[in-house]
Formats: C-alpha cells, structure tokens, sequence
C-alpha cells in the first residue's frame, strides 16, 4: 500500500520537479520571483486543450504548438513587463507585485475565454500497468520518463552548451557577468523561454492526466517555489528533485491522514525549511541573504 | 440608501485592512501576503465567542485583537529574520495554513459551511441591527485606527521604523534593534486586521473561509498599491478606488458570469500599471523597491 502511494508521489513529484526546475532557472537568472510562472503552466494546458478539440491535429503536434507558444508567452512577459522594470532598476517587490498582476490578468482572460469549470481532455480509462502490488497509468510513466529525460537533458544543456554555460553565469553574478560584457539580455529570453517550456511540459503531462481549470497554476507555483528553496535555491537539480520529494511527502501524508492536508503539509515544509534551514537542504553553507 | 451605505461600509473595512498593511508596507517596507490570514483569524474568533459563549460584540473585541497580535507575534519571530521574497514567502505560507486551518478543522469552525447567525452587537442594551447603524460603527472603528495610526507614525516609533525601511544597516548601526521594530509592526497590523474581520463578521452575520484567501491577501495589497503607501492619506483613496470599481461595472450592465473575472483583470491591470508608471501608488510617499 504504501509503496503505491510512493509511486503516486514520485508522479506527482516529476510534474512538480519540471515545474520548479523552470522556475529556478528563471529566478537565479533574472531575480524575478515569477508568479505569472503558473499563467504560463495554465496557458500551456489550455493551449492543449484548444487545440486538441478545435483541429484535427495528433497529439504530439499539438503538444509542440501548444510548447513553443507557452515558451512564447514567459519570453513575452519577461521582455513586455519584467525586463523595463530591470532597467530601471526597481527591485524585487516591484518585479513581485507585477507578476502577481500579470498572473490574474491572464487566468482570468482564460475564465472569460474557456469558463471556470474542469475540463477532462482523456477520452476512456487510461491504459494501465501493474507492477506486483502497483498499478501506474501510461500518463504517469510518461511524466516520470519526461522528468528523467529533461533533467538530465537540462544538466547536459547547462554543463555544456553556450547558453547553458551564460545562463550559469549570469545566475552566479550577473554584475559581474554584465561588466565582462556578457550577452546578460540574452540569458534573461533563454531562461524565460527554457523554464517556461519545462513548466509547459508538466502542464500538458497533467492536462492530459487529470484535466484542466483556469486555477491549476498557482498551487502548482507555489509548490515549485516551496520546492526550490526546499532544494536549495543556488543549484538548479535540487529544485527538481526538491518537487520529488515534496510530490512523495504529500501523497504520503494522503495516505496516512487525507487530502485535505496536503497543501498545509507543503506549507508547513517551507516554513520549517526557511527558519531552520534558509540555503536549502543540498545547498552548502551560505545563507540565501547573502547572494 | 442603504446600497450606497453597504459600499460605505465595506469601504470602511477594507481601508482599516489598507491602514493596518501600510503599517508594513508602506512604514516597515514588509511585503506580507498574510493579512486576510488576520482578518479572517480575529473575524472567527469574534463570532465563535458570540456563538459559543454568549458573549457581547464588543467584550469579544479584546480577544480578536490579541488573539491576533499573539498569532502575528509568533509568525513574526521567525519570520522576519528573513528577507525581501523569502519574507514574502514565509507570510504566503501562513497565510495558506491559515485557510487550510479554517477549512479543514471542522469541529470548530464548521470549515466550508461557515458559521451562520452572527448576531447583531450589542451597545448598553441598544442592538446594532440597521445597516446606517452598522456604517456608524464601522465609523468609529475607522476613525480609531486612523487615530492609531496618525499617531504611531508622528511618534519615534513611526519615524525609526521608516528609518529602517529606507537604510536597515545605518538604522542597526545608530543602535535601533530592528527587529524588535519589525516585530511590534507586524504585531500591531495584525491586530488592527482583527479589528476589520470582527466588523465584517458581525455585519454579514455569516462568515466562510472563502473570505480569507490568498487572493484576499493580494486584493488587500492592491488597495495599497494603486492608493499609495507611507502616508495615511494612500490606503484610504486606495479602498475607496479599488472598492467602487466593481460597483461602477454594476451600471455597465456586464453579465453577472463574467464581472467577477473582469473586475480581476482591472485590478491585475492597475497592479502592473502602477508598479510601471507609479510605483508609490496615487497619493503614497513611499516607492516599493
């Protein structure tokens, strides 16, 4: 039984991870604290379920459209609303205030569009899989798989690429990365465009799982906000694996109280991370203050 | 009449809310996300002691307000070692236990159902009952927390705590505890916010933790954000701005299914106008950095 509920959560956990993984990189990047990151996550999935039941598209083409327009849409924010703000350099409860602003403009032009109720997009039961005692869904191996996959693609990309390697830099000291006369406004649309992507990902991976509303952005914002600071704000895995631990964390608390305590528990880890532990739990030794 | 003074007295409400964030926002430089978590603690706190124990309006006062303030002391201790987003984050988080809280702990506050049949406040034998009684209720209670707070900001509390929000370290190294500082504004906000949920609830005589959200938090912020901080003169043209829009919608004649989410966008539209275009809202001192 238990072991079900792990598994669940390790699901549930990979949408969470992909989600804060885009939300790290756009933070240590730009020091936006991007809310409108969960517009971003509901457009994705609503630009999915358009698509989906308005063209005769397959699926893998409307997920790539749906993709790149989502991409789209944070570069559109950053350079629209957050990047004049960085300009004049305003600081961050400005960039804060603005993001919560864009967040419920766009949600709620996608209520006025769509209407406030759930939307299934899965047609029929979802093909199954039993593991001896575990039954996972062909939905949930796939956001384990993408979780994997765009984890280790994202290290590589970091590691290796020239963008990976400006975004790094710029996320280290992006004074200093200006002065040297980096491209820093270039790593600013990689991040916006790179996270927003991740996060598009996990929104249509969940779409597809359990549906859609106008509101599904925000808890899961704040969950990838919890989780990168739960990780560790300064490395760029830890928020994704921080979104695991706080995926099986929840599903685990499910299982031995209800649902209905699932977001207090989230709540409550960050409270207790941000007092006892404020660098995060795989962050060595600085204090977030510090940077 | 009494639609016009219904507005007025939400009006009244929502501007202590205002006053009691400009305490730290505008005043200490504390972005909370946290104040609907106050109003709505010191609103359940008036109306289970009316319901449950029988008790005067106005006795139940005391208990919301330092109940309040003893919750805010607590958050605040830890809290406010934080800085800047982490802060914000730490008053987030509480502000979702709280309504997780109300919603949740049903044997004693009923969660989604909500607690029916406030009743009216009782004056030396004389029942609060008439919506003109309640907007001259609600008077008085503006009108103290106006005082409150006019007189906070001339004292040398009011001063050092905008010493400190302008120049931490140099008010540290003129040998000002600031957190101690931090602390007693976040106490105090809290306890003000009560004030406004203990008027709200015995004016609507029913209350549901939907009425203390998140998004009630942030719909506080936007009274300070398009009215202006730092002054007392920015929350108060900010409630009754942020207030009379929707009202103004009413006589546009838009459908009831889509006001409430056109009134969303108009509030997230000034938000993101006035952080570009007037960062110290209409009337306020001080810019949000």
């Amino acid at each position: 039984m238990v072991l079900q509920f792990i598994v669940n959560g390790l699901c549930a956990g990979a949408l969470f991870g992909l989600a804060a993984l885009g939300l790290s990189l756009i933070y240590n990047t730009t020091k936006v604290f991007h809310f409108a990151h969960g517009a971003v996550y509901t457009s994705a999935a609503y630009l999915l379920f358009f698509f989906l039941t308005k063209t005769s598209l397959g699926v893998i083409p409307v997920v790539i459209v749906s993709l790149a327009l989502a991409m789209l849409l944070g570069v559109l924010i950053d350079q629209v609303f957050y990047l004049p703000l960085a300009e004049k350099s305003a600081g961050g409860t400005a960039a804060i205030l603005t993001s919560l602003g864009i967040y419920t403009i766009v949600i709620n032009i996608i209520a006025l569009l769509f209407g406030n109720e759930t939307k299934i997009l899965r047609p029929g039961i979802e093909k199954t899989f039993e593991f001896g005692t575990i039954i996972v869904t062909r939905i949930q191996i796939m956001q384990v798989v993408a979780f994997l996959v765009l984890l280790l693609i994202t290290a590589l990309l970091l590691k290796f690429s020239r963008y990976g390697q400006l975004i790094r830099a710029v996320s280290d000291n992006g004074k200093l990365a200006e002065a040297l006369g980096l491209e820093t406004k270039k790593a600013r649309i990689v991040a916006f465009a790179y996270g927003s992507g991740l996060a598009a990902v996990a929104a249509c991976l969940s779409a597809l799982d359990v549906g859609l509303d106008p509101y599904i952005g925000m808890p899961v914002t704040l969950i990838a906000a919890v989780a990168m600071i739960f990780g560790g704000i300064r490395i760029f895995a830890a928020a994704a694996i921080g979104g695991v631990i706080i995926g099986i964390i929840q599903n685990l608390v499910v299982w031995q109280t209800s649902s209905k305590w699932q977001a207090a528990v989230t709540f409550v880890i960050l409270l207790v991370v941000l007092i006892f532990r404020p660098q995060g739990l795989l962050t060595p030794k600085k204090r977030l203050e510090e940077s | 009449m009494n639609y016009i003074l219904h507005i007025l007295i939400m009006i009244e409400i929502y501007l202590i809310l205002g006053l009691s964030l400009n305490l730290l926002m505008g005043y200490g430089g504390l972005f909370s996300l946290a104040q609907a978590a106050f109003y709505g603690v010191g609103a359940y706190i008036s109306a289970l002691m009316m319901i449950n124990l029988g008790m005067n309006f106005f006795f139940t006062l005391p208990f919301a307000i330092l109940g309040c303030m003893l919750l805010a002391l607590i958050v605040a201790l830890p809290s406010l070692r934080l800085k800047g987003d982490y802060f914000m984050l730490a008053t987030l988080s509480f502000q979702t236990l709280v309504f997780t809280i109300l919603y949740n702990w049903i044997p004693v506050t009923r969660g989604p159902y909500g607690i029916p049949g406030i009743p009216s406040p009782v004056l030396f034998g004389f029942k609060i009952s008439e919506v003109w009684q309640f907007f001259l209720l609600g008077l008085v209670f503006t009108a103290a927390a106006v005082y409150v707070f006019k007189k906070l900001y001339h004292s040398p509390y009011g001063r050092a705590l905008k010493a400190i929000r302008d120049d931490e370290l140099l008010a540290v190294s003129l040998g000002k505890n600031t957190t101690q500082f931090k602390v007693t504004a976040f106490v105090i906000s809290g306890g003000i916010a009560a004030l406004a949920g203990a008027l709200f609830a015995a004016y609507v005589s029913y209350i549901d933790p939907t009425s203390f959200t998140l998004d009630e938090s942030i719909f506080i912020v936007t009274i300070i954000v398009v009215g202006g901080t730092g002054n007392l003169k920015g929350p108060i043209i900010g409630a009754f701005i942020i207030l009379i829009i929707p009202e103004i919608l009413r006589f546009l004649n838009i459908p009831d299914t889509m006001a409430p989410n056109i009134r969303q966008i108009i509030y997230g539209a000034l938000i993101v106008l006035m952080m570009r275009l007037r960062p110290q809202g209409l009337l306020g001192d001080y810019r949000f950095e």
